[in-house]
């Protein structure tokens, strides 16, 4: 009885009393595009004070001026983040910017979306589209792989 | 001259507790041979010769109240095992004694049942005065002194004092001031210097001091004579302490998983 009531305190305090992750689900126009990605970003700024600050980051981004987020994943392998990397969600309202380059360090995808985390919070959608590189990118090449389970288990050619 | 020495020497044999016994013993078979005013002198001889533990002394009174009941003598009798029932309370009789000479032995527990308390004694380790501190506590009034044996943990010898029976005493020890704990064993000694109560020998001595951890301390030791640092309100501040900052801890921890959400990455495409 008391070996129960410890181990329900137990995985309360590690787990089961902490709630579910907010999922940010960064959302790839196609597979295709996924495939052609080496690296993802998540970037999460302060959107208290605008809530319509998108553009302007993206445009910051662009020229190279990641400014102060208040999370940062760094570049990792996108199939990383496929597989579901974890932070503490910031309160209040944030932009969610998400960021993905080609072999060449190139930012082929890029998308935001500003929303608010907390408990039991829906997905946070961050819809990516692919930017002037990505047709410089990709022009005359084929994918090295079929799909996104080839790519992130065996890698693509 | 030699005979005279000789004979002295026997004379203390004689007296020795040892003839005690022999006289408890033959109070103990004209008990078995139906002589009860025998029985009664054999035993009034063994309680008068002195020396015999609380077990024998038990003995005694029994024998003595028995005999005094079944010779018709019922206050005598009573007294007599108001006594063995003040050395030890739940001393019974014999199935052997008839109903008819139960009667003094009921009395006597009706009258220890309307009594508060029992025969006792408590020892502490007073390191002010370098001394072991004994209370007695003594309903029966049949103390009459208190002898205490106590060295220093690891000595060899016990050091034996003995007072008149007082209701606390304290019992210089050399060297208890500095010591971590005392052995001891004390006794209680009626008129006779028959031995009403023992708290530990020679060979199992109690113990006063401080006590290591988890050893159960005092109450198994020493009768809960020691000052252990269970019973220092310092420690148990600590503990409550710990118990506090522990349960907050856990609180916060719990509060704050409540408070903080995760996220968590993930991948999906679009509709082509």
């Amino acid at each position: 009885m008391s070996r129960a009531l410890t181990a329900a305190l137990l995985t309360c305090l590690v787990a089961g009393c902490a709630p579910e992750p907010v999922r940010v689900d960064l959302g790839f126009p196609r597979e295709e595009n996924f495939l052609f990605t080496e690296q993802g970003r998540l970037l999460v700024y302060d959107a208290s004070g605008d809530l319509d600050v998108c553009a302007s980051l993206l445009e910051r981004i662009d020229a190279s001026d990641f400014g102060d987020p208040v999370i940062d994943s760094d570049w990792r392998p996108v199939c990383e983040l496929r597989e579901g990397v974890g932070f503490t969600a910031p309160e209040g309202p944030h932009a969610y910017v998400a960021l993905g380059q080609d072999g060449d360090n190139r930012i082929i995808v890029s998308g935001c979306h500003v929303a608010e985390a907390y408990a039991d919070a829906p997905a946070i959608e961050v819809e990516l589209y692919p930017t002037a590189d990505y047709a410089v990118s990709t022009q005359g090449r084929t994918p090295g792989c079929a799909n996104a389970q080839d790519k992130c288990t065996r890698g693509c050619l | 001259m030699i005979r005279a020495a000789g004979l002295a020497l026997l004379v203390t044999f004689v007296a020795s507790p040892a003839l005690a016994q022999s006289e408890l013993a033959q109070a103990e078979s004209a008990y078995l041979e139906v002589d009860f005013e025998g029985t009664r002198d054999h035993a009034l001889e063994a309680l008068r010769e002195g020396g015999h533990p609380p077990d024998e002394l038990v003995r005694i009174y029994q024998l003595l109240g028995t005999a005094s009941s079944l010779m018709g003598e019922e206050d005598a009798a009573r007294d007599y095992f108001v006594r063995m029932l003040g050395i030890d309370p739940d001393a019974q009789l014999d199935e052997s004694v008839p109903p008819r000479a139960r009667n003094p032995y009921l009395e006597a527990r009706g009258i220890w049942a309307a009594r508060q308390g029992r025969l006792a004694v408590e020892t502490g380790l007073d390191r002010a005065s370098s001394a072991v501190r004994v209370e007695l506590r003594d309903p029966t009034d049949m103390a009459r002194r208190v002898r205490l044996a106590a060295r220093l943990e690891g000595a060899a010898e016990y050091t034996e004092q003995e007072y008149q029976a007082q209701s606390v005493l304290a019992v210089p020890v050399d060297g208890a001031a500095e010591a971590d704990r005392v052995e001891y064993y004390v006794q209680i000694i009626d008129m006779h210097g028959n031995v009403l109560l023992a708290e530990g020998s020679p060979f199992a001595p109690r113990v006063v001091g401080r006590m290591p951890s988890g050893g159960g301390g005092a109450a198994e030791n020493g009768g809960g004579g020691g000052v252990t640092f269970f019973e220092e309100p310092l420690f148990w501040i600590l503990v409550g302490g710990a118990v506090l900052a522990a349960g907050a801890i856990t609180a916060a921890v719990v509060v704050d998983q409540r408070s903080s959400v995760g996220l968590q990455t993930a991948i999906s495409f679009g509709v082509d």
